[in-house]
């Protein structure tokens, strides 16, 4: 018999790539695709479907103390808010009223909802980093929780967000990653040795955002329980769900905290509204409180409950696909590619800043977190295009090829910008010998003569 | 009445020579349909105009792998030259042939296959057969005899339409047109090699779509033939690109888009390199002409002509297929560079492109998007690599074998 729920939501927004000609690039890289997969009309159809109606429920029942809820924003879905203030204010001033309630808490992540811990641990403790700021200016809170893109969890990026002051962490339940069946119990991680370098940002960081913490003893994993949580994200319009039957079900469950995990889009996006996925929103309180469960956030969950063993991931687990692996983001050879020229300009980023620090380089560095958003790499998965079923591909592309060759051609015209700002120093050349003619006609006639 | 002979097919030759695509198709289904028990006979022209060597008339052909069991054949002599001649051409043929004996050769395309048609008829005077599978529109003609002669219902497999012929300048109207549109509505049944053929003629031809079934032609699955040395043949320097285009230099292949494509590319990367090879056909001399002068001349390779194991060798050695066809019903090679792990750079408007999900395509007319897709490809080696990957991993296995399956069970009403 579970005693708790806590109701995670994740609301983020790439920003998608404009489509472009190897001779032609756009004149912005970030409107996106000129159909209705612009980044702009994408935001609009969200924020009318989904994230008002969604927010505006929320808001209610978070001000009436029926709930508490724990969300996660990316870094690009802000930067949407205030780039498309039309629907971006409105969406900005619920959340913000939602965070004064003090009833909703916000998880950190990346900035960029990237997937920069795979090629450069600095890059992700910069963009995490750069996330935990923007919280703070919005909302005025500290994040106390992490929670990597698409609920990634594998040991060492555990142990390095531990070495970062956070005191827990949210990821993929699946079951055969799991040490027991139960997603439901809180776990401590499995910890591994860091690189020394490694370990020093993270001192680094937790100095300057946590300065009164130390790291967390009790630090705790909590895990998504995946059965339930897809029984509203994916199978909700197709099995009809009421509250009440949910609630039991999570009544029924065994454990101690039902982690509930899934986009935000989920209401009123990829389940439409007339499913009725609002009206089972709005019953969710009541219905749970007839079953006697009650909410819990993130920190409160971690908190309430002890430590139940360890959660030992070695290989990487996420929420994606009936994979749950990292084959959605790195399967093929393009996405290998996408990934090593990130971790390439990455580098190049870092020791042109070290040489010119004189420089303004925040430009630069928002460019680069831009373009490594995970979505870049998914829309080139080759996973599901490969069936046939197209519809199922979720891209605003035509391919995944198309998706590729878009990201490199904003890449490469990337790497170019940060050559024009700072040339690379000429390599230097050793003469070449010379023929043995023009020996003979140097020898006889002096060397500056036009052969 | 004697009793019913199974199906007639009418073939262009055999075993196949010159008619490209269409005789290695018929070789191929008539073998699987044989092995599958399938009473077949075979009814050829006998080109007496040509000295290729071909078997005579009645004997029991012994196909070439020994089990098959062997076949009938029935030849009727004909100046007809290809499957896919046009009344211009058959002239210009038959005054370069020389003199002929008046009784075998009718003095225009359309007498010559009333001819042939008619002659057909008095050899099957004394036969019975219980369908007729006819080939595209020329023997679709001969069919469409034998059914209002002798009430043998006919089914009829469409290869080509002078739609895909000329698909730019196509007009409902001339004879050619006509005994095409008389035949489809006179058969049975249809047989299109690909969806995109079977809106072809629905739309170009007002045949109604339940007539129709899409009967995907199979391809064998070879690995690359013969001894050649690759690298020596076709010597290659470290970073260039090697573009691949085979095909009859005619309009419907593309030809205008495809020199275009070449000028861009080469223009944006002078590391970009075309070879060319196919046959004859009526833009081969301005091909050979562009090829010849600058910008083009030092980055296009006309090869001509090129047998079996020199094109295999090409497949290996290049980096990229290009297909621009202007109207392709089917095109096999785009399964060929498939099966050798080359890229495939293609029209739309290509019927065997259904099978392929992996590839970059274009509409055929836009240059500009054909040229970018080989730029791009020849920029990222992760693309290509993907590409050659995936394709091939996605590729549906056709046999003969399932493909003649689905031919029987459309002959099976009429066998019964």
């Amino acid at each position: 018999m579970s005693q708790s729920i806590c109701l995670y939501l994740h609301l983020h927004q790439p920003w998608r790539l404009s489509p472009s000609r190897r001779s032609a690039p756009p004149a912005d890289w970030w409107h996106g695709p000129e159909n209705s997969q612009g980044n702009e009309a994408v935001f609009r159809k969200v924020a009318a479907k989904s994230y008002l109606p969604t927010l505006e429920i929320l808001l209610s029942q978070l001000q009436a103390g029926e709930i508490t809820l724990t969300l996660s924003i990316t870094g690009t879905l802000l930067e949407q808010c205030l780039a498309y203030p039309e629907y971006g204010a409105p969406v900005l001033s619920l959340l913000q009223r939602m965070v004064a309630t003090g009833r909703l808490e916000l998880l950190a992540e990346t900035y960029y909802h990237s997937l920069s811990y795979l090629y450069s641990p600095a890059l992700f403790i910069t963009q995490v980093r750069q996330h935990v700021r923007a919280l703070q200016q919005h909302f005025g809170v500290t994040p106390q929780v992490f929670r990597h893109t698409e609920l990634l969890y594998r040991d060492d990026l555990s142990t390095l967000v531990r070495a970062m002051g956070f005191a827990g962490i949210m990821a993929e339940g699946w079951h055969t990653a799991l040490p027991d069946p139960h997603a439901t119990r809180v776990r401590s991680a499995h910890l591994v040795p860091l690189e020394p370098a490694v370990q020093a940002l993270a001192e680094a960081f937790r100095r300057e955002v946590f300065p009164q913490q130390s790291v967390a003893t009790d630090y705790g994993v909590l895990t998504k329980h995946y059965r339930l949580s897809d029984d509203i994200a994916f199978r909700f319009s197709h099995q009809p769900l009421t509250s009440e039957q949910f609630a039991h079900r999570v009544q029924q469950t065994w454990g101690e905290s039902v982690n509930i995990c899934m986009d935000f889009e989920t209401f009123g996006e990829h389940q439409w509204e007339d499913t009725g996925i609002f009206a089972f929103l709005q019953h969710l309180p009541a219905a749970c409180r007839a079953e006697g469960i009650s909410f819990r956030t993130a920190t409160e969950t971690l908190r309430a409950f002890p430590r139940y063993g360890s959660y030992r991931a070695d290989d990487w687990v996420s929420w994606a696909d009936t994979e749950r692996d990292l084959s959605a983001w790195r399967d093929n050879q393009m996405q290998h590619d996408a990934l090593a020229v990130l971790a390439e300009l990455e580098q190049r980023l870092r020791a042109l800043q070290t040489a010119r620090p004189d420089l303004n380089w925040t430009p630069q560095w928002e460019k680069l977190g831009r373009l490594s958003t995970s979505d870049h790499v998914y829309y080139m998965s080759t996973k599901y295009f490969s069936d046939g079923d197209v519809h199922t591909y979720f891209s605003p592309y035509k391919d995944p090829y198309e998706a590729y060759v878009y990201f490199r051609h904003a890449s490469d015209g990337f790497a170019q910008s940060l050559r024009a700002i700072a040339p690379p120093p000429l390599p230097t050349v050793k003469p070449r010998p010379l023929s043995t003619a023009k020996r003979w006609i140097q020898r006889f006639f002096g060397n500056d003569t036009a052969v | 009445m004697p009793t019913a002979d199974g199906v007639l097919l009418l073939g262009w030759e055999y075993p196949p020579e010159m008619s490209g695509g269409l005789g290695v198709v018929t070789d191929q289904l008539l073998r699987a349909l044989l092995l599958q028990g399938v009473p077949m006979t075979l009814l050829l022209p006998d080109y007496i105009a040509r000295r290729v060597v071909l078997a005579p008339e009645n004997a029991l052909l012994p196909l070439l792998d020994g089990d098959t069991p062997p076949l009938e054949t029935l030849r009727v002599s004909t100046t007809l030259f290809s499957p896919y001649l046009t009344p211009a051409e058959y002239r210009h043929r038959l005054r370069r042939t020389g003199s002929l004996p008046r009784n075998v050769y009718g003095e225009n395309l359309y007498a010559e296959i009333d001819r042939y048609t008619a002659e057909a008829l008095t050899k099957l005077a004394h036969r019975q057969f219980c369908l007729v599978h006819a080939q595209d529109w020329i023997t679709g003609t001969v069919a469409l005899e034998i059914k209002q002669r002798y009430g043998t219902p006919y089914l009829m497999h469409v290869h080509l339409t002078s739609y895909d012929m000329h698909p730019g300048h196509f007009s409902r109207s001339g004879e050619v047109y006509e005994r095409e549109y008389r035949s489809m509505h006179g058969a049975d049944r249809l047989l299109a090699v690909s969806q995109y053929t079977r809106q072809v003629l629905m739309d170009h031809y007002d045949v109604p779509a339940e007539k129709i079934t899409v009967v995907h032609n199979a391809y064998n699955d070879r690995s690359p033939e013969g001894e050649l040395d690759y690298e020596k043949v076709w010597p290659k320097d470290q970073g260039q690109f090697w573009v691949l285009f085979i095909g009859r230099f005619t309009y419907h292949k593309g030809i205008a888009t495809l020199l275009d494509t070449a000028q861009r590319c080469i223009a944006a990367n002078p590391q970009m390199h075309f070879f060319l090879a196919g046959g004859q056909g009526e833009l081969e001399d301005h091909v050979r002409y562009s090829v010849s002068t600058p910008p083009l001349r030092d980055n296009v390779h006309y090869l001509g002509f090129i047998n079996r194991p020199v094109r295999d060798a090409l497949y290996t050695r290049a980096d990229a297929m290009l297909i621009p066809s202007v109207s392709e019903p089917f095109g096999l090679i785009a399964l060929e560079a498939v099966m050798h792990h080359t890229p495939l750079v293609v029209s739309s408007t290509c019927g065997a492109t259904e099978l392929i999900t992996h590839k970059l395509s274009a509409d055929w007319w836009d240059s500009a998007l054909f040229a970018e897709h080989l730029l791009n490809l020849a920029a990222y080696p992760a693309l290509r690599r993907t590409l050659r990957e995936k394709a091939l991993q996605s590729l549906p296995t056709l046999s003969w074998d399932t493909q003649a399956s689905l031919v029987r069970q459309l002959y099976s009403p009429y066998l019964s």
